[in-house]
């Protein structure tokens, strides 16, 4: 009920806390942020700092890592399979698609893990239901209030007086997942057109009706209310850096890439930001699978390898940990179309500077299945929630998801 | 009206009245307010001047909701489209053509259905800002969200116009007969993939939406009933070269089905009419056309009631809108001011609220993408989300910088303190230049529009003589929600100069000056979170 009054609240803060929090929200919310973070001898923060990528429409997780050695997938993928003298092998009977080249040097270079078999029990085929899951971490996808790290980042923000971008979404629709009961995420597709746009002499009358002030009984206007104020408050600040990075890393102009090299920008201008969402759309491949693949993978994978070099060479990539998934994986018989339908089990991808390289997570089964023919998972995805809960965000895991589950261990 | 003197009774003697009583109780004509007749305009239609307002009010309740829902009387003043399918290739011809030839020709046929779904977003956009029957565009912007289509998936502009056509002509008329004629409809049979839909090969996704989204909800059926529906769908198909429905009997499985408990040999028609049968689908359908026109997830005994209107009228919609915008619930105070406008509402609205000569319809197309909503583009089969999912940090601020386009790009005198420059650098950045096959035109028209609005006259038949008073009369016309009294006074200071601008001279109102300074005190308003409710 006094959700922001909470969020602004001195406990644990002391008299200086509450300096700081005057100065935080009122007035020079940077110069709060400087002295509130962990800042190491260089003055950059240490932070760390998750990107989540998501796949939307179902990625087909057995042509992402193909199991090769499985004479079993031959036969379920006559027309789609891919084969494997072009398959680029990553371990014992499996083999990366052949569009993910940056992905496989990753892997080889210890900065890539890939987790076979990631599901969850009971598991639902509709886009939506299954993307609620994962966004809400509740698996009988009841609960849709708030999202997994929506709650990890009210806990952070509890902590000390959260800044308004500790969370950033490249889109026009905050997901769920990044919704929390105190913290919301900052949204935008473009950081160039963040902006008011007034004459002269509007601007100080628009500072004061951005701002909130009062708590509102409907939870609409009071979201309406917050968000405006945030909106004005970040918007400088975003604008700037993202204007002022210059990187001599070559980003593809298609799918993920440009929004990638944003978060690099952002990430190296030092914004307080602990989790950026973005988006790679188009996976639902019902007929036609192989082409769309292809390219949907090839767009994928260019943009996760420049968006590693351009940290690496800034020495940020160990702050950096990414998440790539998807809300399902694909029927494991191919369809009529050339396609797959809706299935289970997928794979999910952990990139960054403090992974443990390679495979994780048992294979699944390509025989005994699900009835209707699809993966019994062996992960879930909560196991790679906590992990990067604990690793990453530092929040305990049982807060968020209930409880703590087994970590698959790609964190080093 | 006898249907649903039948059904109360019906309702009370099924059921133990709720502790409230009659969910859908009507309301008592007698109290039907100005603002009620506000509140209707703007949530059954796309709202109006204070004129217009005041128009329906004089009708009364019940001479409001029939003026509204009874629009067949009224002309169609902006009239029909033709969206004809272009001529289909000369396929001995394309064998002859070179890989390279074909590539360009296929380039080409794109480009120009690109164009012809241009000027059907066009003539759509132009029909609400426009239209003299605003529930008629209203419900077909419902079912665009419902019985969702996207041209990104289709790629075929005649497609998406038969089939907003077919959503116009159901708008308000029967919910049986609409899923019928949608189960055929070119654009959705693509959209759904049911063209891959074959005996012996299944693609279950028409057999899946149809039921999670278009009637019943999730919960109310198994996986094995998606499976056993997609057979009775197979060989339902399009015509290519026609471009019309075709039952391809070769295609389809005429083995034996179960389907929710029923057995048979059953069709696509059969699955259909099974559908209607569910207890399920007559609240779910009806919950949705309430939370769309009134606000929020209806309770359940509201829901059980709106279904059974539905349900009781033989699946016409006419009743159920009726019921809706005639009851006392629909005009309560959780429900009044507490929708977010969509951005189409939030555009459309604007225009008509002001009383403006509307922007040219690409301009406001463009406009509500950058909002976040495509025309007859949704974003997934399940439609815009809605609510508080329109804002975010970067469309609040864009919903703030369409508002200053709008009141102040629109005035040939260039006295609003944006000058055609600055507000064609912005418009540019809103992305109103970058509509594919728009680019260039859509800037010739921006630069030509005159949007006719005259603020200081606007101001002066208010009669107010000061700052509060002005500021009160502006706040009452343009907002649902009560703006806090620390924001009312930020306008009433900026009116009075006390903020370091210029102050307003009430003796002086018609000048130049005046009226820049009055367009963005309304840009101020527009820019609150208040103005992004209704």
């Amino acid at each position: 009920m006094h959700d922001r009054f909470d969020r602004r609240s001195f406990l644990g803060l002391g008299v200086a806390g509450a300096g700081l929090w005057f100065l935080g929200r009122g007035r020079d919310p940077l110069l709060a942020r400087a002295i509130l973070q962990d800042r190491d001898a260089a003055g950059a923060t240490k932070d760390r700092i998750l990107v989540v990528v998501q796949l939307s429409g179902g990625n087909d997780g057995l042509n992402t890592l193909v199991p090769i050695g499985d004479p079993e997938y031959a036969k379920v993928r006559p027309r789609i399979r891919i084969q494997p003298k072009d398959a680029l092998a990553v371990g014992e009977g499996f083999a990366l698609h052949p569009a993910l080249k940056g992905c496989k040097e990753l892997v080889d270079g210890g900065k890539l893990a890939v987790i076979r078999g990631v599901g969850y029990p009971d598991p639902n085929r509709s886009h939506f239901k299954s993307m609620d899951i994962w966004h809400s971490a509740d698996p009988t996808g009841k609960d849709l209030r708030f999202g997994w790290l929506g709650r990890a980042l009210d806990v952070l923000g509890a902590k000390d007086e959260a800044p308004a971008e500790l969370s950033i979404n490249f889109g026009d629709n905050p997901p769920l997942s990044l919704n929390g009961r105190r913290c919301k995420p900052v949204s935008f597709r473009d950081p160039q057109s963040y902006r008011y746009v007034g004459a002269k002499d509007e601007e100080s009358a628009f500072k004061e009706i951005a701002k909130k002030r009062e708590d509102d009984p409907s939870s609409v206007l009071d979201a309406l209310r917050r968000t405006a104020e945030d909106a004005e408050r970040t918007s400088a600040d975003v604008r700037r850096r993202a204007q002022e990075y210059k990187t001599p890393v070559r980003y593809p102009g298609n799918g993920l890439a440009p929004s990638l090299r944003i978060v690099a920008g952002l990430i190296a201008g030092g914004l307080p930001t602990r989790v950026y969402y973005t988006y790679h759309g188009g996976y639902d491949t019902h007929a036609g699978q192989a082409g769309r693949q292809n390219n949907l993978l090839t767009q994928l994978d260019q943009s996760l390898a420049a968006f590693a070099k351009d940290l690496e060479r800034q020495q940020l990539l160990d702050r950096v940990t990414v998440l790539v998934f998807s809300e399902f994986g694909r029927r494991v018989r191919e369809n009529q179309s050339g396609g797959t339908d809706h299935g289970t089990a997928s794979v999910s991808l952990v990139m960054g500077g403090g992974v443990k390289g390679g495979l994780h997570g048992e294979p699944p089964s390509l025989t005994d299945l699900l009835r209707g023919g699809d993966l019994k998972h062996t992960v879930d995805f909560r196991g790679i929630y906590t992990e990067l809960l604990d690793g990453v965000l530092e929040v305990d895991p049982a807060v968020v998801l209930g409880k703590r589950f087994d970590k698959v261990g790609f964190l080093a | 009206m006898r249907i649903l003197l039948t059904l109360s009774l019906a309702l009370a003697l099924v059921r133990p009245a709720p502790a409230g009583g009659d969910p859908l109780a009507p309301k008592d004509p007698a109290s039907f307010t100005l603002e009620d007749a506000r509140h209707l305009l703007f949530r059954a239609g796309f709202g109006g001047t204070p004129d217009e307002v005041a128009r329906l009010h004089r009708m009364g309740l019940e001479g409001a909701v029939a003026w509204l829902v009874d629009y067949e009387k009224r002309p169609d003043i902006v009239g029909p489209i033709d969206v004809p399918q272009a001529e289909p290739v000369d396929r001995r011809a394309y064998q002859k053509l070179s890989e390279d030839e074909r590539r360009k020709l296929q380039n080409e046929r794109r480009r120009e259905d690109g164009q012809k779904f241009l000027v059907l977003r066009a003539w759509w956009m132009e029909r609400m800002l426009r239209g003299l029957r605003p529930l008629e565009e209203k419900m077909t912007l419902f079912w665009s969200g419902h019985f969702t289509s996207s041209y990104r998936d289709v790629r075929n502009a005649t497609f998406i116009w038969q089939q907003n056509e077919l959503l116009r002509r159901h708008a308000t008329g029967n919910f049986g007969e609409l899923l019928h004629e949608v189960s055929r409809d070119p654009a959705m049979l693509l959209y759904l993939n049911n063209q891959q839909n074959r005996r012996g090969r299944p693609n279950e996704n028409y057999a899946r939406e149809v039921m999670e989204l278009f009637t019943l909800g999730i919960g109310n059926y198994t996986e094995q009933d998606i499976k056993e529906a997609a057979r009775a769908f197979t060989g339902w198909q399009v015509d290519g070269r026609r471009g019309t429905f075709v039952f391809n009997r070769g295609q389809h499985d005429f083995g034996r089905k179960t389907f929710l408990g029923k057995e048979g040999n059953l069709g696509g028609e059969e699955v259909l009419d099974h559908l209607l049968e569910q207890d399920a689908c007559a609240p779910y359908v009806a919950g949705k056309v309430w939370t769309f026109l009134a606000a929020g997830q209806p309770d359940p005994e509201l829901r059980a009631a709106l279904g059974a209107v539905l349900a009781g009228s033989e699946w016409e919609l006419k009743p159920l809108l009726r019921a809706i915008l005639r009851s006392e619930a629909f005009y309560a105070p959780g429900v009044r001011g507490r929708q977010v406008k969509s951005p189409v509402e939030f555009v459309v609205s604007t225009v008509r609220m002001l009383g403006m000569n509307p922007p040219p319809p690409v301009a406001c197309l463009a406009a509500c993408d950058k909002l976040g909503q495509s025309l007859l583009m949704p974003p997934n089969v399940k439609g815009w989300e809605g609510g508080l999912a329109w804002i975010t940090t970067a469309t609040m601020l864009d919903r703030n910088n369409l508002s200053g386009i709008i009141v102040k790009l629109g005035d040939q005198d260039s006295t609003a303190g944006m000058n055609q420059r600055q507000a064609r650098e912005l418009a540019t950045e809103m992305g109103m230049g970058e509509m594919r096959g728009a680019r260039g035109a859509v800037f010739r028209q921006l630069g030509r529009w005159d949007s006719g609005i005259d603020v200081s006259g606007l101001c002066a038949a208010t009669g107010a003589r000061s700052a509060e008073d002005l500021v009160d009369a502006l706040l009452t016309r343009m907002l649902f929600a009560p703006l806090p009294e620390a924001r009312r006074q930020a306008l009433v200071d900026y009116v009075k100069g006390a903020d370091g601008s210029t102050p307003l001279e009430f003796d002086k109102l018609h000048s130049v000056a005046s009226e820049a300074k009055l367009r963005k005190l309304l840009h101020l308003i527009m820019s609150t979170p208040e103005f992004q409710l209704c």
